[in-house]
């Protein structure tokens, strides 16, 4: 799911990532304070009110207990969002210590971690997160938790290639012959330009997370209902589809955009580096 | 190139090939089996449930036929020895042996990814060949981006509401048949095409651009000759490096897909075997796909060798 | 004539890339187009296979008799190949590295005679390499690319060309990836072609390249023809002052006398091998104090891995480098580095040799806050010892020319106040005017600061300009040492010989 970065070489039209980054700024806002977006309280069951399609009282309609899904899915984007940042951030600094410390290290130690790194690779980034679940159990921080360790390999593969890159670059050589200290090298040059696609793959990590999230959430694995983690949700829409459609529909969409976004957004930041 | 060389070369490269296969098979089950230690409980009380009445005779004769009184290596010795006879263990829950449950449940399986399979290639390779042009690129692209950042689960709620339940195409729970095959491998099929799609157009673009291309222009070549001869190999080779990406996604993509579309298969097995915290079938899953990674990935690198002679020697 | 051009004229969008040039070609005759790059000589040549991504207009364009101003993409393609055939640079990456030989030579004919066997492609295809001069062509067709050696690739790249019997050759570069002596040869074959009848079309930017097979020369720049002659009117009474600079700009030896002074650098039995394979074998020279010593060798001979054993980036299997009198090579990096200052080196690759993130004033602060506290000034004074100004300290690597960049390289080697300076291949990534102007830049330093200079590098013109002493290396191994004059004009080696001979 991290594999998003390979694609597309090409930098998004500026118009775009004005959209995305407004987009993702409008999340962070309803994740923090929701009640600025809506009055509604997402916890609200009016019976009476169960099932109704969209309108402007309610913009994404209502579920089988009347609650108003749009002030729903804006409550869960703090969930959501938490997971996703918290995961990314997790994978991207542990990835980096692993890859920094396996590029620098002598062949034969490089070598062996080189490949325990493969071996990780070669499994579903899912099915590790769901291996993580088995042992810690469910609930929302074993979302973070499985989500960012099943990440660590992809991150840790990168920054390792990356550290190879640069070390063996021309001017990793040029400053050994100049005179700079190791230790200087490997802070001023090394670590900064192995950061970069690194920063790039967190980026649009955030998004597959957010994702692996509300998979493992819609199989159960994440907090448990009422909150209103976008997962949750799905998978209460799963058993309306016939009746509410609009249930699974938007909480969905939500989602896409979200993984958009942080996808634009990710891959402007690579143009410029 | 002498042949006899050659076929020595290839035999050392496939024993070297096998035993990387074994070393991640190895890797996967001793990692599986320490991490499962790690599960804090009891295995016997999670394996009875909370609610069971049961003497602590009973569960201590449990432990002992279960070899869980014994020294950790010990347990280790006997995993790997049972594991090299093919034995994976006896589930908690279900009671039978674990490599009956995952064999039972493997024709399902199959048959959705092999057919999603097929359908992501069909899409991707029409894609990668006949869009051609600015703004038809682009359009492929946007449209590929939204299939590759959306939910696959979701996607697939989309498909029943929309063409099971509205237009009654479909079944809307799958049984058996083809028909009801169809909407779960194209959930599983259109995330991977969208990828697939784009790096072999990607990739097509490059190889176009490559000096051999003008070379076989220069000779006369349309463009549907230098495709043909030239650019899908290259294009190809592009797209194997996806291949564990694929594999991937559809392994983590049939547990979601099954569930949604409520059908039998390993991605049931591995939810309930994760919810009731079934350790050996945890354990057998982890194996299993172990072995299927490891072995795609040497018929891959061998696809590789076949197609980009440099790689060979 | 089998080529006729009047008027050709090229634009990409408003930009005009040939502006208007006109020349012919008759059979068994060559013409050459020689220019630097971007001078628009590539973009003539596709126009004559209507491969140019741009417009196309002319007075005339007549090949081999007809008019190709209205051919449409299906006209074009029964040109390419049948009639006008291209060879381009580097057959490595100019055939299909997943195909074998004979497919690549098959497939013109496979184009343009849809009609014959198998068998009879197949026995084409040998025809065509035995009109290439490919040794031991069944074989050789058999093979991948990568498998043969460069000439015998080069060849089999023309044979591809020759397969369905074009009266017109195009070659754009042919030799340019080739070592020295192997250019020759494929020169020679180039030259039999041309007088078995065809029309041959020569680009080049190598002067010498040009002046072994090209009958006439047409000099071009910014997209038209400065000049236009026999290749014995332009090469010896250059008429237009560009043709000048061109021809000024292949270098000469070296006149000035060095005065004798204290050996810098010292190397006795420098030996390395990597794995089986022996990269340098007992290599031993001294450098004195405002000499320089030239390495010159052909790719794999070793010489940069001898740079890289003088700099002490790598530890010699055997044999000691001296830093005056004081031990180098034997000393550990944490006892060599405050030495370091004493001894820098410039790199082929000056773009590579920065962090492609720093600024010019932060390259070079860090550079000269190694020896000595970093003041903008310091760095000013090193980037205007080498013609840049402050304009350039802002702006990233990125942003410069390559010759610019190359003078950076020079500025942060001197922040140190090096005694010695290692450059390996230093100009050989410019274009030959900015060539000469790097090397001019590196005498006067070497002149105004006294440096010593081991310069290393694969052509020999080069090496001429600059060195008091010349080494000649091939396959790891000294084959030739001695004074600049005694080498090149008295040389006791065969492989020195061949060198001399291909310029």
């Amino acid at each position: 799911m991290t594999v998003l970065i390979g694609l597309s070489t090409r930098k998004p039209p500026a118009v775009g990532v004005i959209v995305a980054g407004v987009f993702l700024a409008a999340l962070l806002a309803a994740a923090l304070v929701p009640s600025i977006f809506t009055s509604t309280d997402p916890l609200n069951a009016e019976i009476s009110q169960a099932l109704t399609a969209p309108s402007a009282a309610h913009p994404f309609g209502t579920d089988q207990s009347g609650r108003d899904v749009f002030s729903r899915v804006l409550y869960g984007a703090r969930y959501s969002l938490l997971v996703g940042f918290g995961a990314s951030a997790i994978a991207l600094v542990v990835g980096l210590l692993v890859g920094l410390l396996s590029g620098l290290s002598p062949k034969p130690v490089d070598t062996v971690l080189g490949k325990v790194i493969v071996v990780l690779m070669a499994f579903p980034e899912f099915l590790l997160a769901l291996l993580v679940i088995a042992i810690i159990g469910p609930g929302e921080a074993s979302l973070v938790a499985a989500i960012a360790l099943a990440a660590i390999p992809a991150y840790a593969r990168v920054a390792r290639s990356q550290t190879l890159v640069v070390r063996n670059s021309s001017y990793v050589r040029s400053a050994t012959a100049l005179g700079v200290p190791r230790l200087a090298t490997i802070v001023r040059h090394v670590i900064p330009n192995t950061l970069g696609p690194l920063l790039v793959m967190a980026t649009i990590g955030v998004g597959t997370a957010i994702v692996s999230a509300a998979g493992l959430s819609f199989l159960g694995l994440g907090p448990a209902a009422p909150t209103p983690e976008w997962g949750v949700i799905l998978s209460e829409g799963r058993n309306l589809l016939d009746r509410a459609p609009w249930v699974a529909a938007f909480p969905g969409l939500v989602i896409t955009a979200t993984v958009i976004a942080t996808s634009v957004v990710g891959r402007a930041l690579r143009g410029r580096k | 190139m002498e042949h006899p060389a050659r076929g020595g070369r290839l035999g050392t490269r496939l024993l070297g090939h096998l035993g990387g296969v074994l070393l991640v098979i190895w890797g996967a089950a001793t990692a599986g089996f320490f991490a499962l230690k790690l599960v804090p409980g009891d295995p016997v009380e999670v394996m009875l449930g909370v609610q069971a009445q049961v003497s602590e005779s009973v569960k201590a004769g449990i432990r002992e036929d279960w070899g869980l009184n014994d020294p950790l290596p010990l347990q280790y010795i006997e995993y790997l020895g049972r594991l090299v006879r093919g034995d994976l263990g006896t589930s908690y829950q279900l009671r039978e042996p674990v490599l009956g449950v995952i064999t039972a449940q493997l024709p399902a399986t199959l048959a959705l990814t092999g057919l999603a399979i097929l359908f992501a290639l069909a899409i991707a390779l029409t894609t990668a060949l006949f869009v051609r042009g600015v703004w038809m690129t682009r359009l492929a692209s946007s449209i590929e981006l939204v299939l590759v950042s959306s939910p696959s689960f979701w996607i697939g709620l989309l498909f029943i509401s929309f063409f099971a339940y509205r237009l009654h195409w479909f079944p809307v729970t799958s049984t058996d048949g083809l028909a009801a095959l169809i909407l779960p491998a194209l959930t599983l099929a259109l995330p991977i095409s969208g990828i697939l799609s784009q790096v072999l157009r990607d990739g097509l673009t490059r190889a176009a651009d490559q000096p051999f291309a003008l070379t076989a222009r220069a000779r006369g070549l349309g463009y549907p000759a230098l495709v043909a001869r030239h650019t899908l190999r290259h294009a190809a080779a592009d797209g194997l490096t996806l291949s564990g990406y694929i594999l991937g996604s559809l392994i983590g993509g049939a547990v979601l897909v099954e569930t949604v579309f409520g059908r039998p298969g390993i991605g049931r097995v591995t939810l309930r075997a994760v919810i009731d915290r079934d350790l050996p079938v945890v354990l057998g899953i982890i194996v299993f796909v172990a072995i299927a990674f490891a072995v795609i990935n040497l018929l891959v690198d061998l696809a590789y060798e076949l197609i980009d002679p440099r790689l060979r020697s | 004539m089998t080529i006729r051009v009047r008027n050709l004229t090229v634009r990409i969008g408003r930009t005009v890339v040939v502006d208007g040039v006109s020349f012919d070609v008759a059979p068994g005759e060559c013409l050459a187009i020689v220019g630097e790059s971007g001078s628009g000589k590539t973009m003539t040549a596709n126009a004559l296979l209507g491969l140019s991504p741009g417009q196309v207009t002319a007075d005339e364009l007549l090949l081999d008799g007809r008019d190709a101003r209205r051919y449409r993409e299906r006209d074009w393609r029964a040109v390419r190949g049948r009639t006008a055939a291209l060879v381009s640079q580097d057959a490595l990456v100019a055939l299909d590295p997943l195909r074998r030989v004979e497919a690549e030579v098959a497939e013109t004919v496979e184009v343009h005679a849809r009609s014959l066997s198998r068998a009879e492609v197949g026995q084409r295809v040998i025809q065509a390499l035995e009109e290439a001069a490919v040794s031991e062509p069944e074989t050789r067709a058999r093979q991948y690319p990568h498998e043969l050696s460069g000439g015998l690739r080069q060849r089999a790249l023309i044979a591809s060309a020759l397969a369905a019997g074009p009266s017109i050759l195009i070659a754009d570069e042919p030799t340019t990836a080739l070592d020295v002596t192997v250019q020759a040869q494929i020169l020679a074959l180039l030259a039999d072609l041309k007088r078995r009848g065809l029309a041959v079309l020569l680009i080049s930017h190598d002067l010498t390249v040009v002046g072994r097979i090209a009958d006439r020369v047409a000099v071009m720049k910014d997209g038209a023809f400065v000049e236009i002659g026999t290749t014995a009117e332009v090469l010896a009474n250059p008429q237009h002052e560009y043709t000048r600079a061109l021809l000024a700009a292949v270098p000469v030896a070296k006149t000035v006398a060095p005065t004798a002074g204290e050996v810098v650098l010292s190397a006795t039995g420098l030996s390395k091998s990597y794995g089986a394979r022996a990269a340098v074998a007992d290599v031993s020279f001294e450098l004195r104090h405002g000499q320089t010593l030239g390495i010159v060798g052909e790719s794999g001979s070793g010489k940069s891995t001898v740079a890289r054993l003088l700099l002490g980036l790598e530890r010699p299997d055997a044999g000691d480098v001296l830093l005056g009198e004081t031990p180098w090579s034997s000393l550990r990096e944490s006892e060599r580095r405050p030495q370091r200052g004493r001894i820098q080196m410039i790199d082929q690759d000056p773009f590579g040799a920065f962090d492609p993130r720093w600024t010019v004033a932060r390259i070079i602060g860090e550079a000269v806050a190694l020896g000595e506290r970093s003041t903008p000034a310091r760095v000013l004074e090193l980037l205007a010892q080498v013609g840049l100004g402050e304009q350039h300290s802002s702006r990233r690597p990125s942003q410069l020319s390559g010759g610019q960049r190359q003078r950076v390289a020079i500025a942060r080697a001197l922040a140190r106040r090096p005694e010695i300076l290692i450059c390996d291949e230093p100009v050989s990534a410019l274009d030959l005017s900015i060539q000469a102007q790097a090397l001019r830049l590196l005498a006067d330093l070497q002149r105004d600061l006294g440096l010593a200079i081991v310069f290393i590098s694969h052509d020999l013109g080069v090496i001429a300009a600059l060195s008091d002493e010349i080494l000649v290396m091939k396959d790891g191994a000294v084959v030739e040492h001695g004074s600049a004059g005694a080498v090149l004009h008295d040389p006791q080696h065969a492989f020195t010989r061949e060198l001399l001979a291909a310029r």
